[in-house]
């Protein structure tokens, strides 16, 4: 199948289970868990460093995609694209509008990182393959420019907030910032497409 | 001064459309041009950098009861009646109108939201029975890490505390399966990190690294399994530091607790 095939019908499927979560099906909204929960909850988990919290924002979410399914924009953004977002901005203003205590073991272990595992189903088999190749490619830029990365979209931050939290030259961090995103769009070009 | 350029225009639409994302501002993403869009769905990209963390059956269970239920009661609302803001006048003006029956028909309202809430609870209560499948699926863990160990093509990187190590008594070993992408790590000699730092486990490829876990040990001695998927392309080697929490990248300026560049077969 080639690229142009694979993006029309990922943009088929995704209208199809979309459009019948906007119809009131269940079975659907299930199938949107299947295959991005795990993700979803792994962000949220990474932003808020709280497995319960994470949850509860998790919980939001899929309320938010139930009840404004409506309102999914193909033309915007990739369904995966538009989850993300919507779970990344509700951990993001729950980090900042809570105080993130410091964890004791005992959260720690609460939140299972010691027996820690990921579970990939059927579903996820793209899901795991975009990590893998997204997480060679973030290994291979330097430590800098994926710092700037990361405090943008684990953290919520701005560039001129990344400049005074890392002690850095706006400049500097908007540069890193250019750096890395045009290497990875370059590096993950395919991937990139498939979602446009 | 100069006029800005076309590249540093398009530059400067780059980091506004990224700060924008960075504030949660989703209708930043609401553009038709092709070009931007490439960097939103980049943007999400960013995202698949986190580990995904499996649901236990009955928290899927209760997540979507409760969003199901949640629709339930919006969405009746939207879909057959007036706006919610319009069936309250109407109710109000019926209330007034048909005094005593009004007030039977909001009582009746009542008791179906109260219904709603009791099935909702009934649910949750249900979800509780799944937590014996999550036994379940730890005895399916725990088979598959014996699969891991036990495979032919197995491979085993032997973790040790390099000169200057802070933890020179512990021992680890990080067994791979290539083929699975999957990966266990096993920690010996650990003690507690310490009130506001965690242990870190990191991938080596080339002259960067990749976080791969993180966790904290409760007692001094207390082994430590960890058990994952995704092992990344040109790994070349492993090493566990102690970092503050919430750092992303290791603070350097003292040896890793453990470190190892090799990979053996022993089957």
């Amino acid at each position: 199948m080639s690229r142009e095939e694979r993006r029309q019908e990922r943009r088929r499927s995704e209208a199809e289970l979309i459009g019948a979560v906007a119809a009131g099906s269940s079975s659907a909204l299930t199938g949107i868990h299947e295959q991005y929960s795990s993700m979803l909850l792994g962000i949220a988990t990474r932003i808020l460093r709280n497995r319960s919290e994470a949850e509860e924002v998790l919980q939001e979410v899929f309320v938010q995609v139930w009840r404004q399914a409506r309102r999914y924009d193909p033309d915007r953004s990739s369904l995966s694209t538009w989850l993300v977002l919507l779970t990344r901005s509700r951990a993001i203003d729950r980090l900042r509008s809570r105080r993130v205590q410091q964890r004791t073991v005992a959260e720690v272990r609460e939140e299972g990182v010691v027996r820690h595992e990921s579970q990939s189903g059927p579903g996820n088999v793209l899901m795991r393959e975009r990590r893998r190749r997204l997480t060679a490619e973030m290994g291979r830029l330097p430590t800098e420019q994926r710092e700037v990365l990361e405090l943008a979209f684990f953290s919520g931050l701005t560039q001129r907030e990344i400049a005074a939290q890392t002690d850095t030259p706006l400049g500097t961090v908007k540069t890193r910032t250019l750096l890395a995103m045009r290497k990875l769009r370059e590096a993950l070009r395919e991937e990139i497409e498939e979602l446009l | 001064m100069s006029e800005p350029t076309t590249r540093d225009r398009s530059d400067n639409e780059l980091l506004e459309l990224i700060d924008a994302l960075a504030r949660g501002d989703l209708e930043a993403a609401s553009v038709a041009e092709r070009r931007q869009r490439e960097w939103v769905e980049l943007f999400g990209l960013l995202g698949c950098e986190a580990e995904p963390l499996a649901f236990d059956p009955g928290l899927e269970e209760r997540l979507l009861g409760a969003t199901r239920g949640g629709f339930d009661e919006a969405n009746a609302e939207d879909a057959s009646r007036p706006r919610s803001g319009a069936w309250r006048l109407v109710a109000a003006v019926l209330l007034a109108l048909v005094g005593t029956n009004g007030w039977l028909l909001w009582r009746a309202k009542n008791a179906e939201r109260t219904v709603t809430r009791l099935e909702s609870e009934l649910e949750h209560a249900r979800a509780e029975d799944a937590r014996l499948a999550a036994a379940e699926q730890a005895a399916a863990e725990v088979r598959s890490r014996l699969d891991l160990v036990t495979s032919a093509d197995t491979e085993y990187c032997p973790l040790r505390p390099p000169a200057g190590s802070a933890a020179p008594q512990a021992r680890g070993t990080v067994i791979m399966q290539a083929k699975r992408d999957e990966w266990l790590l096993q920690v010996e000699g650990l003690g507690p990190a310490g009130e506001g730092y965690e242990y870190r486990l990191w991938f080596l490829i080339g002259d960067g690294y990749v976080a791969a876990a993180h966790f904290d040990v409760e007692a001094p001695d207390q082994p430590v399994q960890v058990h994952d998927r995704g092992l990344p392309a040109g790994m070349t080697g492993v090493m566990l530091t102690r970092e503050p929490l919430g750092v992303e990248n290791p603070r350097g300026g003292e040896p890793p607790l453990l470190f190892g560049d090799e990979r053996l077969r022993i089957l």
